[in-house]
């Protein structure tokens, strides 16, 4: 669109401050102007209404009216196709580096529209998300190119609409404060796993949990803070209002470590890790991860486990 | 095909093919609209290199032909500019097979209607251009990137814009003209300011508009019906041709109440600066009469025109000025034959009128022909040609003819141009005109007689009499009277339409607009401004206010709405928590003020059908509960506020 000149100078869109989470669309935060179409349009009503008048000819000048008129019931109808938008930032899924990376947001709409297009004014060739806004939430999923790894914040969003006949264009700026994560890509390669019990001295704070059975309780230990709520010994709290955590005794552990290997350059030991990570969440396998000794998650499975396991590999050392 | 396409495709034949008809397009866009319609029942395909070449040689025709024409009038260059968009948007609309950019196509279609407009001037033409524009328009709603799905809001757009159109119309005032545009490619009459017959091979009977002409008494009868428009004095032989000529009388003071119009004429827009009249009578205005009874004007006819004729001012006839020498001179060397019959007649009889009358026996007996299509004459001496080989022509050859010979035998004669008959016509206000068009061009003569002054003979009555008793020998030929009778009516009441068109839109000026304007405003040109820009304004803010309120949601207004009655509840000093619903204060209500219980139950009711409901509500439904609830928390509010009074 010609109109991003204009729009995307510095000077105009360092002003816009729409950074929050929810954005209704209203006069304050809406722009409108005629499109290069509107302008040819408009030109076409003044050429018609000279030679209409220098020929004193009534039905030209008639018909040049009935032109302009569109044009100028168009800035309402494009205005209006915005106005009273509600849009807000969603949950974000986790994007790999090696794919586009979509960001989604929500639009309320409490009648039907014409189409709205969106667009992340950060990246450069990028096509617009277009759709038509149906009565209630439309679901819109912005493209913003390939990413490396990392936690980013979506930028500027810039939307238009130039519903019904393009006489007009309209537009928004909105920065959504939820920030996405670009996992890194998914390859195959050589992991370090280990399934051997950690001790407790090694890591305090962390404890197994799986397959044990209250019945085969091997003794207590001191709790230590981070340590799963369900370990906890409530019958010794009650006693001596200290925690302790339990230990088992027959304690096959079913669930595997994915460590950080060393000998390999640290992106790539990522990529691969993330490869493993994705495997185990599709087999439902119970897994931790461990990529030094602040950055760790104790054994788990299930979506939320994965989300939190791809955080601490995309932040990693970032 | 898509349907935006079949809207563009449509509307494009609608007036190419219209243009063509009516003789104001360029014959290569008509070529390119043969070739449209051939491909569209064909699966053939345009290459854009193709479309390319096309392009590049018909612009460089268009440019030859600019190039040849530009010194040709002053207009060539505006003539040459809209056959250059017509030309654009056919060569455009060759890409409508393949992927093009139709808002490109919607604009050329555009500018194309508006030169169509500015060139032809009948309701007919009128029809079309809005037609097509609306089917433009509707292309452009139904465009793939934005199409407006429902045909209601399509329908609705359209709507609001006539409002905005016609206060506009009817109350901007009409900017004078700053352009020096003649536009003399507008209209033609049927006449031209010489007379040759060795160029003319047929006469072309145009059906177009030349004038209406509304008599004080009676319309005169069929065969007084001569309308005399251009006088062509000066004969070389071969050709009849316009002299320089003198003025005869003076501007009439159009006030003098003993002045009655006898003719009020309209006419359409022409090149010539003579304008037609019956020859009785004396003009106004800017016309004035020659003393060859040509009545003048010093501009062409621009635009479409109205003039009166008035009788009753005394004002020296132009039928008694003597002849001049240019009426009198003949070149012997030409057309021997012909000048040898006039010598004999005026060797045999002395007496101008006894000449005139054997002469008229001559051509009787001549056993001459009339023809629309007579060939080309011999260029060296074309009306003996015509007298005595083809034997066959129409009015100019016989009136050319017979002046000539007319000059031989010493009587001093001209060839009048003009219009000769006319269809009458009652208009909406039960008046009666004549509705004069280019079918009607006839040409006869006059003599001088001594004792009568100019006298009018058509020689063309006594070969031809149904050419002036009846309207054109057109329609007797091509129309079985069946056929006649029905075309004929069809076009009385056609007519009768666009007069009504004419007269009561086409003809809006000014002085029309300012009747419109109060009489308080009317005055000074401030107040009047003032008054123009707030009607305009207020139709601006009431369509602005119409999209505002169908846009915003209705629990909004619903929620100020409840606001408001939960505001007046505290200042009654009824007990409200920010932990309270709706329901919680209405029980409260209910149980401090029994009298209200029912309005309050009403008004709980449409609370949660608005906020609760999962049907979705019309927008009427919507305005009606609206409505309810402003009557219900009102009655509830005033009957607390009598209660709390009478307590307190």
């Amino acid at each position: 669109m010609w109109m991003q000149f204009v729009n995307q100078s510095k000077w105009f869109y360092k002003r816009v401050r729409n950074r929050k989470d929810k954005l209704k669309l209203g006069f304050k935060n809406l722009y409108i102007f005629p499109s290069k179409f509107g302008f040819y349009w408009f030109f076409s009503c003044i050429y018609i209404f000279i030679l209409g008048t220098n020929l004193n000819n009534n039905f030209a000048i008639l018909i040049s009216y009935f032109l302009l008129s569109i044009f100028f019931i168009n800035l309402f109808l494009t205005h209006f196709s915005l106005h009273g938008l509600i849009l807000k930032s969603i949950k974000q899924d986790v994007n790999f580096a090696d794919q586009f990376v979509y960001y989604s947001i929500k639009i309320y709409s409490n009648r039907d529209r014409g189409k709205v297009h969106l667009r992340c004014i950060s990246v450069r060739n990028t096509i617009y998300s277009t759709k038509k806004i149906n009565s209630g939430d439309n679901f819109f999923k912005i493209n913003l190119g390939k990413k490396i790894r990392g936690e980013y914040s979506p930028g500027h969003i810039y939307g238009y609409s130039d519903y019904p006949m393009s006489l007009f264009n309209c537009w928004f700026y909105w920065i959504p404060d939820e920030k996405f994560l670009v996992a890194p890509a998914k390859v195959k390669g050589e992991v370090k796993t280990s399934s051997k019990r950690i001790k407790s001295n090694d890591m305090p704070h962390m404890i197994q949990f799986d397959n044990f059975s209250t019945t085969n309780i091997k003794g207590v230990r001191k709790y230590v803070t981070g340590e799963k709520l369900s370990t906890i010994d409530w019958k010794k709290y009650s006693k001596n209002r200290k925690l302790y955590s339990r230990e088992y005794e027959n304690y096959k552990p079913n669930h595997i470590w994915i460590e950080l290997k060393e000998n390999i350059p640290l992106e790539k030991a990522l990529e691969h890790i993330c490869e493993k990570i994705y495997l185990e969440y599709k087999k439902d396998n119970i897994y931790g991860l461990k990529l030094d000794d602040r950055f760790f998650l104790s054994p788990n499975n299930g979506k939320k486990h994965l989300e939190e396991c791809l955080r601490i590999i995309s932040c990693y050392r970032r | 095909m898509k349907k935006h396409k079949f809207y563009i495709l449509i509307s494009y034949l609608l007036i190419f093919i219209y243009g063509l008809i009516a003789d104001k397009i360029l014959v290569f866009c008509g070529i390119n609209i043969i070739i449209l319609l051939i491909l569209s029942f064909s699966k053939f395909k345009f290459t854009q290199s193709l479309i390319n070449a096309i392009t590049f040689f018909s612009v460089s025709l268009w440019l030859l032909l600019f190039i040849h024409n530009i010194n040709t009038s002053s207009v060539a260059w505006f003539s040459s500019l809209i056959n250059l968009i017509w030309l654009l948007t056919s060569l455009k609309i060759l890409e409508i097979f393949n992927n093009f950019k139709s808002k490109n196509i919607i604009i050329f279609l555009i500018l194309s209607i508006g030169s169509l407009v500015l060139i032809t001037e009948s309701l007919l033409s009128n029809i079309i251009c809005i037609t097509s524009l609306f089917l433009a328009i509707l292309s452009l709603l139904n465009l793939n990137e934005n199409s407006v799905r429902i045909s209601g809001e399509q329908f609705l757009i359209i709507l609001l814009c006539i409002p905005i159109t016609i206060t506009s119309f009817f109350f901007i005032p009409k900017l004078n003209p700053w352009l020096s545009l003649d536009n003399q490619n507008i209209a033609k009459s049927g006449l031209s300011e010489n007379l040759n017959p060795g160029d003319i091979s047929s006469l072309v009977m145009s059906e177009s508009l030349f004038a209406r002409v509304y008599f004080n008494g009676n319309i005169p009868k069929h065969s007084e019906r001569y309308w005399r428009v251009i006088v062509l004095d000066k004969f070389d032989g071969i050709t009849w041709s316009k002299s320089d000529f003198a003025i005869l009388n003076k501007k009439i003071n159009q006030e003098n109440h003993k002045n009655i119009i006898s003719e009020k004429w309209i006419t359409e827009p022409s090149e010539i600066i003579q304008r037609p009249w019956s020859g009785e009578g004396y003009p106004a205005e800017d016309n004035f009469i020659s003393v060859n009874g040509m009545l003048n004007n010093i501009n062409n006819k621009k635009f479409r025109e109205e003039y009166y004729i008035y009788s009753g001012y005394e004002q020296p006839n132009w039928r008694l000025i003597k002849p001049s020498v240019n009426e009198t001179y003949l070149n012997k060397n030409r057309n021997q034959r012909l000048n040898k019959i006039g010598e004999e007649l005026a060797q045999k009889y002395s007496d101008p009128e006894i000449i005139l009358k054997e002469t008229l026996v001559w051509f009787s007996k001549a056993n001459l022909t009339y023809t629309l299509d007579p060939g080309k004459m011999n260029p060296r001496n074309p009306y003996d040609d015509f007298l005595f080989n083809k034997k066959a022509g129409f009015c100019e050859h016989f009136a050319g003819s017979f002046s000539a010979m007319m000059r031989a035998a010493n009587i001093p004669s001209r060839v009048v141009l003009g219009y000769q008959g006319g269809e009458e016509i009652i208009d909406s206000n039960k008046q009666s005109y004549l509705l004069i068009d280019n079918k009607y061009a006839h040409a006869w003569s006059e003599v001088w007689l001594p004792n009568k002054g100019w006298i009018r003979v058509d020689p063309t009555a006594l070969v031809a009499p149904q050419r002036i008793e009846s309207t054109s020998l057109v329609e007797s030929k091509t129309f079985k009277l069946f056929s006649k009778n029905i075309f004929l009516n069809f076009n009385k009441s056609w007519r009768n339409i666009e007069s009504k068109w004419q007269n009561n839109f086409l003809n809006i000026d000014n002085s029309f607009r300012n009747r419109l304007i109060p009489r308080f405003f009317r005055n000074n040109k401030y107040t009047k401004s003032i008054f123009i820009l707030f009607v305009l304004s207020l139709i601006f803010i009431i369509s602005a206010f119409y999209y505002f309120i169908r846009n915003i949601s209705s629990d909004l207004i619903y929620s100020w709405l409840i606001k408001f009655y939960i505001n007046k509840l505290k200042i009654l000093k009824i007990k409200i928590d920010s932990q309270d619903t709706f329901n919680s204060i209405s029980e409260r209500v209910k149980n401090e003020y029994l009298q209200v219980n029912d309005d309050v139950d009403k008004l709980k009711i449409s609370y949660n059908c608005i906020k609760f409901s999962c049907n979705r509500i019309s927008f009427i439904s919507n305005i009606k509960l609206f409505f309810y609830t402003l009557y219900l928390v009102n009655k509830i509010l005033k009957e607390i506020s009598k209660i709390k009074g009478i307590k307190d």
